[in-house]
């Protein structure tokens, strides 16, 4: 996983990760299924405030983080009411008028919807992504999930490689700007470009990849069915409170999302 | 030495087929930063980027042959080039770009025939599946029907140029000789 | 201990086996050194030593090894692995984990060992490489020394009675690399493993070897004894196989053609001060003069190729130069030096304005940088970086040259005459049309210089071409770089290799926290002791042996060159020199 984990004994940070996993995983199937303003904004509260209550996380923390989604939100609310299909809005009031663009209040609605649902879906994962070290994340996987456990360690060995392959490509292009190298055009020289930029990064990667492969053979990885664990995953008394408590709290403000009459209808999968 | 597809993963296959999965991944990059934009541009847009995304499952189905590494590939890749990779969107996406990959890998290729004209197909049919699924999770009414052809043809096709250039990909990385313990490098095995 | 029978080894795609015939017997305690070219099956002897061959990858076409007892063919690589371990050269490649506990339990777990008993295993093997307090740290923030002593204590836990180094030390810097020997010289004196180690830097290690094991080209045992007998008898025919000796037996070798003898055969550096000490005590010092010092250049006349005044640069909010100034006159070959993350790299990259240098900080040829459009900068300055393979852009060797010509507009077929003149200059011409990827390291190497000297620039910028290769590499790529200096150019190398500096730089500048805080010739260099040792870099062998052998002859002191050695005049007995 990309981590931008960050370390902590926080009441989440203890959790079992899988704890976290499921009820983020089940708060997002839901969230796809919305398509009123209300509920993806008080879903976003309520996990806010989850992560400063039992996260020990501050607001400028959580700030620094979050501001690229809050960014690309944004974005996405202010581009929405264009191309949204016009018929679906033209009987609502006009807003602005620019050339051929125009915004309808309709329009922008949607775009509101949308925005801050995409916003929700970008924040639901947060209690998990920021409190869980990717390592443990696999053990529990392995340990409770039954993933075999030479696919999980496989990917943690191999997520390492991720901060080494980034430079690389960088300094691939340094490298090949000192050569002097011009960019052909078309699909041709797209590929041409792809092509020497992939197979030294590819190459070294794979030749990395085989030597780790070898060294882990060269502990026994693999060698039986089982192993053991130094560190064992469980399941405490403490994740069953959260898992029930979120579930719970979710399905009170839900009641009073529509009792305010603010819940909307749900629809079959909108992504985006 | 006749190649025959083994279902056993070692260690190495499991790592190399990861690793092709991450730096696919960061070799990708630069096109998300179109990704937001172009996400919110349209459906057309879409068709293009989902190809473009296709690119590591096309190459791993390539180069090692094996049911389950596409699926693998997708999903690592996904992982690394999404923008806000820590989110779920990224599974549900990677996921589905590796699901249908086996499907149409499996269907043309059985994980053996990886000829161009084979392979490009199987791209393209990949191409209409994956963009109808999509398309099933859009609002469908929002669009009319010829926007909707038209964009299952550029999935179609961004699809089967992904392939083509996939499989040129690693041809050039075969030949710089990394790749002499995959399924590829085996099955075009002279001895040196 | 091991026991290797009648073994050829051959790998999946290659025609030819890597290892032929080879039979071995090694001890219990015994610790053995394992010489051969580059590529002569070294690596892959050790991997047969745990199994992975041919369990992971290769296959034994004939004969049998046994390892404590096991047939590593009938046992599986589970049951090896308690008992032999191997030690890699990367030390990125060898971790499966992101922290330190983790890492040394990986192994356990894997061995189904009960969790109840890791905790002291894993306490007990990080004390063994002297790293107890590492428990918690991330593997990704060791520096390269520290994961090599945790990749050694993560093999420690399983409790293998056979050690195997495979250039452990190839990747660290000098500080690392001592970390790592100092740690040999412990389990050395411990006593209780049988040791295999496949080295390059030998000085520093001889004193620990009983035995060496010389393979040749095609994988066959050269050569097998004691290293005193060894380098001894067979001193001239390994310095053919372009086998690597102590750099005492070098110096051994060479006196003793000029009749100078040693008597015994020193491959220590001790033994070396030792034969030689009474030899220098009573002769007379040839007119005192300096051997080493070149009368002083003539300089001033030109602007100086490069001139750094007051560089500062952060990375972000890290500062990676500070305030650093530096010369590089016409026709210098200059070595930066320094520790990791000193700012060399930086530095480096600001001359080729790879990184752009604020006005008035960086001159070339008298021209401040920032003037001179790059395509300028670029037909009279090369970078060669520190991947070869970062560099390649095509997939033909000749095309890999011709590339740099063909940009610049050079007609078709000027551009492949001439590329075929360099193809010829480096020895890579029957490798014309072959990928490069497929080229040896030092081949590789070879290449990315001639492809970057394509436009026959004045100057050659190079970030640690020899890291990761092996010595005869090194040498190759060095007199190389000597023949075109020959040719007026300008050499600026960055290295870590101390012994390339003594050889080879008239210059040496060394950076420390982002500072050039010393530039000058080597030899005054080597004689600062402070410097040297507020640096963290080593005395290469024989500048240690002057520096011990200058209390006898002044002259010595700062002396790191073989030849500084033999234009002394020893004290000779006899009439054919003496045995000594
Ligand atoms: N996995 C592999 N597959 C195919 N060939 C290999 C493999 N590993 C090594 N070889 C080849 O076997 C030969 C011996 O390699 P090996 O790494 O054992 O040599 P070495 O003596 O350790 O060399 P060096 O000093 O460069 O480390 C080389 O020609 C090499 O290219
Ligand atoms: N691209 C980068 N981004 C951020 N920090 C960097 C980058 N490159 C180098 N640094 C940091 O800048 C400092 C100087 O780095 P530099 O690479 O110049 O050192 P160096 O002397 O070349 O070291 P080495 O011997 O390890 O190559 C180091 O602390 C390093 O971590
Ligand atoms: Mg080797
Ligand atoms: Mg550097």
């Amino acid at each position: 996983m990309r981590t931008i984990y960050f370390e902590g004994h926080s009441f989440l940070h203890r959790l079992n990760p899988l704890s976290k996993f499921s009820v983020s995983l089940l708060l997002f199937g839901f969230m796809l299924l919305t398509t009123d303003p209300w509920t993806p904004l008080a879903f976003c509260v309520l996990i806010l405030a989850l992560m400063v209550s039992l996260g020990g996380f501050s607001l400028r923390r959580l700030l620094a983080v979050l501001w690229p989604m809050l960014l690309f939100a944004l974005v996405f609310f202010l581009l929405y009411p264009f191309l949204v299909r016009q018929s679906l809005v033209q009987d609502t009031p006009l807003l602005l008028e620019l050339g051929p663009l125009r915004m309808y209040q309709g329009g922008l609605a949607y775009g509101l919807a949308t925005s801050l649902r995409v916003l929700a879906l970008l924040i639901l994962s947060l209690p998990f992504s920021l409190t869980t070290d990717s390592a443990d994340f696999i053990r529990s996987l392995v340990q409770q999930w039954r993933l075999p456990y030479r696919l999980g360690y496989s990917t943690l060995a191999a997520f390492r490689f991720v901060p080494m392959l980034r430079t690389e490509l960088s300094v691939i292009g340094a490298a090949h700007r000192v050569r002097g190298v011009n960019g052909a055009h078309g699909l041709r020289g797209a590929a041409e470009r792809m092509r020497r930029y992939a197979v030294p990064l590819l190459a070294n990667a794979i030749r990395q990849a085989e030597r780790t492969a070898l060294a882990m053979d060269g502990r026994a990885f693999g060698a039986s069915p089982q192993r053991t664990y130094f560190q064992r995953m469980r399941f405490s008394a403490a994740d069953w409170v959260f898992i029930f408590g979120m579930l719970g709290l979710s399905a009170l403000l839900l009641l009073g999302l529509n009792a305010l009459g603010l819940l909307g209808p749900l629809a079959f999968l909108q992504i985006l | 030495m006749k190649n025959k597809p083994t279902a056993a993963w070692s260690t190495r296959d499991l790592l190399i087929t990861i690793v092709i999965g991450l730096a696919f991944g960061v070799l990708l990059v630069p096109v998300t930063y179109v990704y937001g934009l172009m996400l919110a541009a349209g459906i057309l847009a879409r068709a293009v980027l989902s190809g473009v995304y296709f690119l590591p499952a096309a190459f791993a189905a390539y180069v090692v042959r094996k049911p389950g590494a596409i699926l693998l590939v997708s999903v690592t890749s996904a992982l690394v080039v999404l923008p806000f990779g820590y989110g779920f969107i990224v599974l549900v996406i990677g996921a589905l770009t590796g699901l249908v990959g086996e499907l149409v890998t499996w269907l043309f290729t059985r994980y053996v025939n990886f000829g161009l004209g084979r392979f490009v197909l199987a791209g393209a049919v990949g191409g209409v599946i994956e963009f109808l699924l999509i398309l099933a999770s859009l609002r469908t009414s929002q669009f009319d029907l010829g926007l909707v052809t038209l964009a299952v043809l550029v999935s179609a096709l961004t699809f089967a140029i992904c392939t083509a250039v996939a499989k040129y990909l690693a041809d050039a990385v075969a030949r710089t000789g990394v790749l002499a313990n995959t399924a590829l490098g085996k099955a075009n095995a002279d001895e040196i | 201990m091991i026991e290797i029978k009648a073994l050829t080894v051959k790998y999946t795609g290659r025609k030819r086996p890597v290892l032929r015939d080879l039979s071995l017997e090694v001890r219990k305690g015994e610790t053995l050194l394992i010489l051969g070219p580059s590529g002569s099956g070294k690596s892959s002897l050790a991997l047969t030593l745990n199994g992975l061959i041919p369990h992971s990858i290769g296959e034994v076409l004939a004969g049998s090894v046994r390892v404590a007892g096991l047939d590593t063919q009938q046992h599986p690589v589970a049951e090896l692995a308690q008992k032999a371990g191997i030690l890699f050269q990367d030390p990125d490649a060898q971790f499966a984990t992101l922290k330190v506990e983790d890492e040394v339990a990986f192994g356990l777990e894997n061995l189904g060992v009960d969790p109840a008993v890791m905790d002291a295993r894993i306490e007990q093997a990080l004390a063994q490489v002297g790293m107890p307090a590492a428990r918690r740290r991330a593997v990704a923030e060791l520096s390269g020394g520290e994961k090599q002593r945790v990749a050694l204590a993560a093999l420690l836990a399983m409790q293998p009675e056979l050690l195997v180094f495979d250039e452990p030390t190839a990747n660290l810097d000098s500080m690392g690399t001592q970390q790592v020997f100092a740690l040999l010289a412990q389990f050395k004196a411990r006593g209780q493993h049988t040791l295999v180690l496949i080295e390059h830097k030998l000085d520093e290690l001889m004193h620990l070897v009983d035995r060496v094991v010389v393979l040749d080209d095609e994988g066959r045992i050269f050569a097998d004894g004691g290293p005193r007998e060894l380098f001894d008898e067979h001193g001239e025919k390994l310095q053919r196989l372009g086998v690597w000796m102590p750099q005492v037996c070098v110096l051994a070798h060479a006196l003793r053609a000029r009749g100078v003898h040693m008597r015994p055969f020193p491959i220590t550096l001790g033994e070396t001060v030792k034969a030689l000490e009474p030899a220098l005590t009573g002769a007379s010092s040839r007119n005192g003069q300096h051997p080493n010092r070149s009368g002083p250049a003539e300089r001033g006349l030109e602007p100086p190729v490069f001139e750094v005044r007051d560089l500062s640069f952060n990375y972000g909010s890290l500062p990676a130069l500070h305030g650093a100034a530096l010369r590089v006159e016409a026709g210098d070959f200059l070595a930066i030096v320094g520790p990791n993350g000193a700012g060399k790299s930086t530095l480096a990259k600001h001359l080729i304005g790879l990184i752009k240098p604020p006005a008035g900080t960086v001159f070339f040829e008298g021209r401040d940088l920032n003037q001179i459009p790059p395509k300028l900068l670029a037909s009279r300055a090369a970078y060669v970086f520190q991947n070869p393979e970062h560099q390649f852009v095509t997939e033909k060797v000749a095309d890999e040259v011709a590339y740099g010509l063909r940009v610049t507009g050079m007609a078709e077929e000027e551009a492949s005459s001439r590329s075929a003149d360099l193809l010829e200059m480096f020895g890579l011409a029957r490798y014309a049309k072959a990928n490069p990827f497929t080229l040896s390291h030092g081949e590789k190497r070879r290449l990315s210089v001639a492809a970057m000297l394509a436009m026959d620039q004045g100057v050659l910028i190079l970030d640690e071409p020899t890291f990761g290769q092996d010595e005869r590499n090194a040498a190759t790529l060095m007199s190389l770089l000597q023949a075109l200096r020959a040719k007026g150019k300008t050499i600026v190398m960055i290295t870590h290799d101390m012994r390339l500096v003594a050889e080879y730089a008239t210059r040496v500048a060394v950076m420390l926290n982002g500072r050039v805080v010393f530039h000058g010739e080597p030899a005054t260099m080597f004689a600062q002791t402070e410097l040297m040792a507020s640096a963290r870099l080593n005395l290469p062998p024989l500048a240690r042996l002057a520096a011990l052998l200058s209390t006898r002859r002044p002259e010595l002191s700062g002396c790191a060159k073989l030849e500084d050695f033999l234009h002394l005049e020893y004290r000779v007995a006899g009439r054919q020199g003496v045995e000594i």
